[in-house]
Parts: C-alpha cells; sequence; structure tokens
C-alpha cells in the first residue's frame, strides 16, 4: 500500500509532471525485453507493475527521490531503456520505477585527452551519432544500441560488436557518480591515466544491476574514427578449427575489431550464399584503425586462419553482417506463435570453450521440445572467447511455454557450470540466472551479500535481483 | 500480417526504433516510445487497459513521420496503428479533450486557420484556368510568401492558375486525430470542386494535403480527375520541358534542404526539390539527418496540438544538431516544416525559406 505522502513527496523532488501514476504508464514500466515475461504476457499472466514511474534529470532530484524511497521503505528501480533481457527491471509487485533517461546531457568532451563525461541516460546511438559528428566513437556497439541506455551498459557490463578492439564496457568506462541507497552522491574521481590508490571503487556497479545505487554520471574513454578497415572471412571445415585460428592469433597479439565464428547452422541461417558445404563455419574478422596497423593486422589473421584451415571467403560476408547486424527479427513473431526462443550467452577459457560449446548444445537438444540449438563465439580474449547460444522449441506433450523455457535455461546454466565456465558473459543476471548465482562466484558470493547489505541495508535497491539478501 | 498481430508484435519488440523515433527521442519515456506505444494500445485492445482520454495518451503521442517504419524489420505500420486507436477513442468519445476543441474548430470552419483572403493574389488568378492551387490552410495565414513564390515562379513558365471558391481543409488532419467522418465530409467537398471544373491538373506547396489527396481520398472512394501534383514536382516537370529557365549567379550559395516527412517517406519524393535547387544555382549541403532517414519537425496535427513542447524541440533539434556547416539559408517544401523551422531558425538567424522562395530569386 501506497503512503498518502509518497506521490506528494516524489512531486515536489522532480516536479509534478515528472511523477506517473496512470496505469498506462505503469504498464508501459512493467516489462524489459526479457522473453519469460513476453511469454507469460501472451499466456495472459498477471502483470507485476510499479507503483508509478518518476523521472529525475539531475543527481540532485535522483538523490531526492531515493532518500524518498528509502524514507518509506519502498523498492526503487532504476531504468535505462528497458532492452535487458533477464528481466533486471521487472517491479517485483510495486515500488518506484526511476527512469533515467531524462538525463542526457553531454558534460564534457576532453579532445586532447580522448574521454567523455555524460549523463547515464543516452540512448547509445544518440551518443555514438554525437561523438561520429566530431570525428570521434565510443567503439562500445551493442545490437541493442539503438535502444539500450550508457547507464544500462554499465550496470549489466555490456559487451559491444566491436569489444575484441576496444574492449567491452569496464575497460571503456573511466569513472562513475553514483546516488547510494541511503541518498549519498559519490563519484569515483578520474584524474590520471591510471591510478594505484586503493581498491578500483567504480568496479562495484559495473554489474550492480541497481542493487547497489543508481549511476547519474560516467566518463568514458573515447576513439577518432578509425581511418582505416579491412574486412576478410573464411570458412572452415570444423568449428573448432576455427576456435583455434582465434585463438592463435590472439596470443599474436592480434586485435580485430570483429572476431565472429558461426557454427554450420548459424553460417546457413547467416550466410546461406557463402557456405560451400553444410559443415561450413563462417569466421568473420575486421580489422580497423590506421592504415599501416590495419595491413600488417590483416595479413596475420589471414595467415593464421590458413594455417587453421581457414579457406578465404572474402569480404561480402562481413559486408552483410555490417548491413544487417542489428536487425532483431522474429523474436516477437515465433512467441506469438507459441514458439519457445532465447539466447544465452557463456563463456570460458581456451582449453574449455570447445567443450562449452559441444555441452551446452547437447544439454539444449537433450531436452524433448528444443527443435534447434546452435552457436557462434563473437568476443575473443587472449585467455578465452565467449559462446553465443541461440535456441527454440516447441512446448508440448503437458510442458508449457514457460516451463520449456526454464528447463532449457537449466540445462545450458548446469553445462556451463560442469564444464567450468561462467554463466554469463554479457547480458547480465537479472532474474533469470539468479538460482546459479552462488555456484558462479563460489565464496565471493557471500563478499557481495556482505557489500549488499553494507550499502543498502534496507534493501530497497532493484530487490530480487542479482543476489539473495543475507538474512 | 492482419493488424492484432502488427500491434502484438511492435509491442513486444525490443523496440530498436526507439532512437529514430522523434517522439521517444525528445520525451524520454517509455511510454512514448514505439514499442511502448504498441504496448499499451495492444492492452486497450484486449482489454487490459480502459479506454479513456488518458490511457489514449499514447494513442497520440505520434508525429506521425513513418521514422519508425525505416528501422523495422517486420514493417510495422505503427503510425496507422495508432490511427486506428485514435479512431476508436473518437468514436466512442473518449478523445483528449484538446482534440474535441479542435475538431469542433474544424467542422465548424472547415479550415484549420482562420479563412485566407485569397484576393490578395488576384493578379495571378485566372478563372477557368485549368490548373488549380490548392493552398492549403496554413501556407495562406503563416507563410503567404510561399503561395506568392509559387504562383508567380508559375506565371514566369506561363501557366494559368485558378484557385478554388471555397477551400476546406484537406480532412488529413481529423483523420489523423481520428474522425473519419469529417474526413470524409471535407474528402467529398474537395473532391467534388476538383471533379466539377475543367480542370487537368490539382497541385498543393502542401505535401500533406497532395499524399491526402493522392493516398486517403481514393482509399475513401473519391477518385479525382484531375492529376494531382506537389509544387516542387509541377516547377520540376516547367523546368525539365524548359518553360522555366533560371538565371545563375555568379557566385553559388550554399542552402540546406530538409525532407518534409510527407513529401520525403509518405510520397517518396527526394530528387526533386534538390535537383530543382542545383539547376537554379544553389550549392547545396546535405543535412546530417535526411532522405528517408530525415527528421521530423514536429508540424504534424498530433504533435503541435497536443505536445507543442515536444513539437519545438523536434523542431530544435534539427536546426541545433543536424546542419551543415556555413549555409545561408534552409531550404524546405512544406507550409507546416517552415512554420516549425523558421522560429528554430531565427534564433540563430538563419532563414528558412520554402523552395519556391528560393527558386523565384533566380528567375
Amino acid at each position: 500500500m501506497l503512503s498518502p505522502h509518497l506521490v506528494e513527496e516524489l512531486q515536489a523532488a522532480v516536479g509534478e509532471e515528472f511523477v506517473l501514476t496512470a496505469r498506462a504508464h505503469r504498464l508501459a514500466y512493467c516489462h524489459d525485453s526479457w522473453p519469460l515475461t513476453m511469454i507469460r504476457m501472451l499466456g495472459g499472466a498477471d502483470l507485476s507493475l510499479p507503483d508509478l514511474v518518476v523521472l529525475p534529470s539531475s543527481t540532485g532530484q535522483v538523490a531526492a527521490c531515493v532518500r524518498i524511497a528509502s524514507a518509506h521503505r519502498i523498492p526503487l528501480i532504476p531504468f535505462g531503456g528497458g532492452s535487458g533481457v533477464c528481466g533486471g527491471t521487472t517491479p517485483p509487485g510495486g515500488g518506484i520505477i526511476l527512469d533515467t533517461k531524462r538525463m542526457n546531457r553531454i558534460l564534457e568532451l576532453n579532445e586532447k585527452s580522448l574521454l567523455i563525461r555524460v549523463q547515464p541516460g543516452h540512448i547509445g546511438l544518440e551518443l555514438e551519432t554525437w561523438l561520429n559528428r566530431r570525428g570521434y566513437t565510443l567503439g562500445h556497439f551493442p545490437q541493442s544500441i539503438a535502444c539500450s541506455t550508457a547507464g544500462g551498459w554499465v550496470v549489466t557490463r555490456a559487451s559491444g560488436q566491436f569489444s575484441t578492439k576496444y574492449g567491452n564496457i569496464e575497460d571503456i568506462l573511466l569513472a562513475v557518480e553514483a546516488v547510494l541507497p541511503g541518498g549519498e552522491v559519490v563519484s569515483t574521481r578520474h584524474t590520471g591515466a591510471r591510478s594505484s590508490t586503493g581498491p578500483d571503487l567504480k568496479q562495484l556497479f559495473l554489474g550492480s544491476e541497481g542493487t547497489l545505487g543508481v549511476i547519474t554520471g560516467l566518463a568514458f574513454k573515447i576513439n577518432p574514427l578509425p581511418a582505416h578497415r579491412r574486412l576478410q572471412s573464411f570458412l572452415f571445415p570444423s568449428f573448432h578449427q576455427g576456435l583455434e585460428a582465434i585463438r592463435l592469433f590472439m596470443r599474436e597479439g592480434a586485435r580485430p575489431a570483429v572476431a565472429r565464428l558461426y557454427d554450420p547452422l548459424e553460417t546457413a541461417r547467416n550466410f546461406p550464399a557463402h557456405q560451400k558445404t553444410p559443415e561450413d563455419n563462417m569466421l568473420l574478422l575486421l580489422s580497423e584503425g590506421s592504415g599501416r596497423l590495419v595491413e600488417a593486422e590483416g595479413g596475420l589473421l589471414e595467415e593464421v586462419c590458413a594455417a587453421c584451415g581457414g579457406v578465404p571467403a572474402g569480404s561480402g560476408p562481413v559486408t552483410e553482417w555490417l548491413h544487417h547486424r542489428n536487425v532483431v527479427k522474429g523474436l516477437p513473431e515465433y512467441l506469438s506463435k507459441g514458439f519457445v526462443v532465447d539466447t544465452i550467452e557463456v563463456a570460458a577459457i581456451w582449453d574449455r570453450v570447445g567443450d562449452l560449446y559441444e555441452k551446452c548444445l547437447s544439454a539444449l537438444m537433450g531436452i524433448p521440445g528444443i527443435l534447434v540449438a546452435s552457436g557462434h563465439s563473437s568476443h575473443s580474449y587472449p585467455h578465452g572467447t565467449n559462446i553465443y547460444i541461440t535456441f527454440g522449441g516447441l512446448p508440448g506433450q503437458g510442458k508449457t511455454a514457460e516451463q520449456l523455457y526454464l528447463e532449457s535455461w537449466r540445462a545450458v546454466m548446469e553445462a556451463c557450470l560442469g564444464v567450468g565456465g561462467t554463466i554469463c558473459h554479457h547480458h547480465g543476471i537479472g532474474l533469470v540466472r539468479m538460482p546459479w548465482m552462488r555456484q558462479e562466484l563460489g565464496s565471493s558470493y557471500r563478499l557481495l551479500q556482505l557489500i549488499k547489505q553494507a550499502v543498502d541495508p534496507r534493501n530497497i535497491m532493484n530487490p530480487g535481483k542479482l543476489l539473495e539478501v543475507a538474512r | 500480417m492482419p493488424d492484432p498481430e502488427q500491434r502484438r508484435i511492435c509491442a513486444l519488440c525490443p523496440n530498436m526504433c526507439r532512437w529514430a523515433c522523434p517522439v521517444a527521442r525528445t520525451e524520454r519515456l517509455q511510454t512514448t516510445s514505439p514499442a511502448g506505444k504498441a504496448f499499451v494500445t495492444y492492452m486497450i485492445d484486449r482489454g487490459g487497459l480502459p479506454l479513456s482520454p488518458d490511457s489514449a495518451s499514447a494513442a497520440y503521442a505520434c508525429a506521425a513521420c513513418r521514422r519508425c517504419l525505416e528501422e523495422c524489420p517486420s514493417q510495422v505500420d505503427l503510425p496507422r496503428l495508432l490511427e486506428q486507436t485514435r479512431a476508436v477513442c473518437v468514436a466512442a468519445g473518449q478523445a483528449p479533450p484538446e482534440v474535441c476543441t479542435f475538431l469542433a474548430g474544424l467542422r465548424a470552419n472547415h479550415c484549420r486557420q482562420p479563412a485566407p483572403d485569397r484576393m490578395k493574389w488576384r493578379n495571378f488568378i485566372r478563372p477557368g484556368a485549368r490548373t488549380l492551387y490548392f493552398t492549403g490552410c496554413s501556407a495562406p495565414v503563416q507563410h503567404p510568401d510561399m503561395v506568392t513564390a509559387a504562383l508567380d515562379l508559375l506565371s514566369s513558365a506561363g501557366v494559368e492558375v485558378d484557385m478554388p471558391g471555397e477551400e476546406w481543409c484537406c480532412g488529413q488532419p481529423a483523420a489523423q486525430l481520428g474522425d473519419n467522418r469529417l474526413f470524409t465530409e471535407m474528402a467529398e467537398h474537395n473532391a467534388k470542386i476538383f471533379n466539377s471544373g475543367n480542370y487537368d491538373l490539382v497541385f498543393s506547396s502542401c505535401p500533406m494535403c497532395t499524399y491526402t489527396f493522392r493516398e486517403n481520398y481514393p482509399a475513401a472512394g473519391f477518385l479525382l480527375n484531375p492529376r494531382v501534383l506537389h509544387t516542387t514536382e509541377l516547377i520540376g516537370e516547367l523546368h525539365a520541358a524548359g518553360r522555366l529557365k533560371f538565371k545563375l549567379p555568379a557566385q553559388n550559395t550554399a542552402v540546406g534542404y530538409h525532407d518534409p516527412c510527407f513529401l520525403g517517406r509518405y510520397q517518396k519524393i527526394y530528387d526533386i526539390p534538390r535537383e530543382l535547387l542545383k539547376a537554379a544555382g544553389y550549392s547545396l549541403r546535405e543535412l546530417y539527418d535526411r532522405r528517408e532517414k530525415g527528421l521530423c519537425c514536429g508540424g504534424n496535427i498530433t504533435t503541435e496540438l497536443l505536445r507543442p513542447d515536444t513539437a519545438n524541440k523536434m523542431a530544435r533539434e534539427i536546426i541545433d544538431e543536424c546542419l551543415p556547416a556555413e549555409i545561408s539559408a534552409l531550404a524546405t517544401a512544406c507550409p507546416r516544416c517552415h512554420g516549425m523551422l523558421a522560429p528554430a531558425g531565427g534564433q540563430k538567424s538563419l532563414p528558412v525559406m520554402d523552395i519556391a522562395e528560393l527558386l523565384i530569386l533566380r528567375i
């Protein structure tokens, strides 16, 4: 039951028009892009609505909202673009949704030192376009760039499609300003190229999923727009040979912006005109930067791929991918027709990744109702890579869509933990991965619980996500 | 794909077009993002949200610019789906009060603006001419120089022009707001005028009007005998036929060109205005957002009437963020766009002109 004073206090903090209580608004904010919410919705399940939505435009207003939520002991869920696919912003039956998108000012562009300070509510493509028009790029291109926010990237520890060169968001982030659950504003200063000044506290907010506070300011590295690009692709007779080529060129020091290896099913789905045999695995490579570096890297990639059995397939497949890489089509259509469809990204070090791929896919295909499962690698490191799995199935024989969905997730999570992989590469935890967090973090799970308890003793910040609070 | 399925797919989509939707970019709300609007109206459709002026407001949070369609891999026509919801609102008496007031005024006056004094153009008008100039509601009142320039250009090309005695609004604002009955009355009235004379051609400086005549009138059963052209198309034809010759200046002036939604995305007319500007000796510098991806000025009735602050911010974004360097003027080809962009341009001392005004300077 909402306190009658809550709305008035929030209105006083942010302005009357920026506190939304109408049911239409509460419906619009009751979900992110988690397929299970959609499955439930299509099945006619009751939706869990927030009590209200608040739209602050400054750090001070966020702090005021958080203090009010804390005083009333009401959950507060930070909300960016609503593009998360794990249920991370699902309201726990009531609470305040705090939408950060009105906080979209550019605070500083430092061209000499190559950094930018922004508020967290920029939609990715807005920020990238703004930078491009001034000759720069953030180098962060998640598939959700058109609908996710800068703050959302940080709290989910996101990755972009060009991460092999530019890094994941934790490599791009320089500093964070956040409002703690008590309303206190803290800022991790960025004053040098690197500091040796105790633990790196900005890491607390990377991947925090709104459980430790609300991010209100960010400093990112930026890069001059690359002058040159080289696109190459290779077909490998096996997925494992393709993985070996990536491992070897990463070990040699090559850092192509894009290195994506598709298994035969995904090669057939995405590059049917280029697949010569049904066993072919497509590897896309994109190098960019200054001309001489790009040429040198391109040559090295070519040599390593050839040595691993890769056959050149030209630049065409990469050009096609660049064109369609952010087209997300089919999920609502399939779900509407009763299919269960989702993606799961996991990762492992090189000596386990082959196993990870095999075990996850065979675990999925062993589930009655699952019709297809495939995978690709899209973010690589000298020590390992990720596997991004896509699966689909049709419930039946007394099994509901939700049951099939959850059974599929359980199979992949357990297979992943079984081979010593990590249960998540870049989508975050939200609700869907929570049951496996204790196993994932091992003894450090307790440390996370202690941090949560210390920072948010009233457990008002996005409760029920990421971890179970210690009792 | 049937409409209910389109709406459901849009409602469940990850909202990848949200960055392109000018209302969402400006208001920064989930509720007025494309998938948010689809979701709220989907819930109205399936009974999860009672229809009311309040709940229906998401259906009116659309600039009808069709920018989302350029991003949609499923080709869901969300502007049309929202227009359908607005029609349900009006029919059920659940439209927002501003809409009811506006529609009552339109029904009484048959025009968005006070009736213009068309006598000021009597020197250009030749009753009985076979070409009819439909000025539209906005141009004669808000920007009469646009009308004068268009008439002057046609006169230079030797084209005799008539004007309808009693021109009513084309009906697009009524249709956009959800009053299909009023739209039909207006279409019937105007179609009767167009078909009653000896007209070969009807043209207008307003691309919303020409789109309405070309698409909405036939769809509503009002087939027009004369051809319909936008002013730029007519001038383009006359120039191609050698009837309109431009005097080229010694030095080219750099201008930008803003694509009106109803001329560009609705009628796919992108090249003609650009070619005309170049033919008249202007150095065309493209805006960052242009052609199919051009930004909306906010001048649609839904935005202008119900969210004027949003509409003004949309226009300002074009002036502040999209212009190329060192242009002397920004051209456009729509009185609504002109009305929205001119004040924002004025704040930066940038003249915003209709393309006809720029062309007449070179005759």
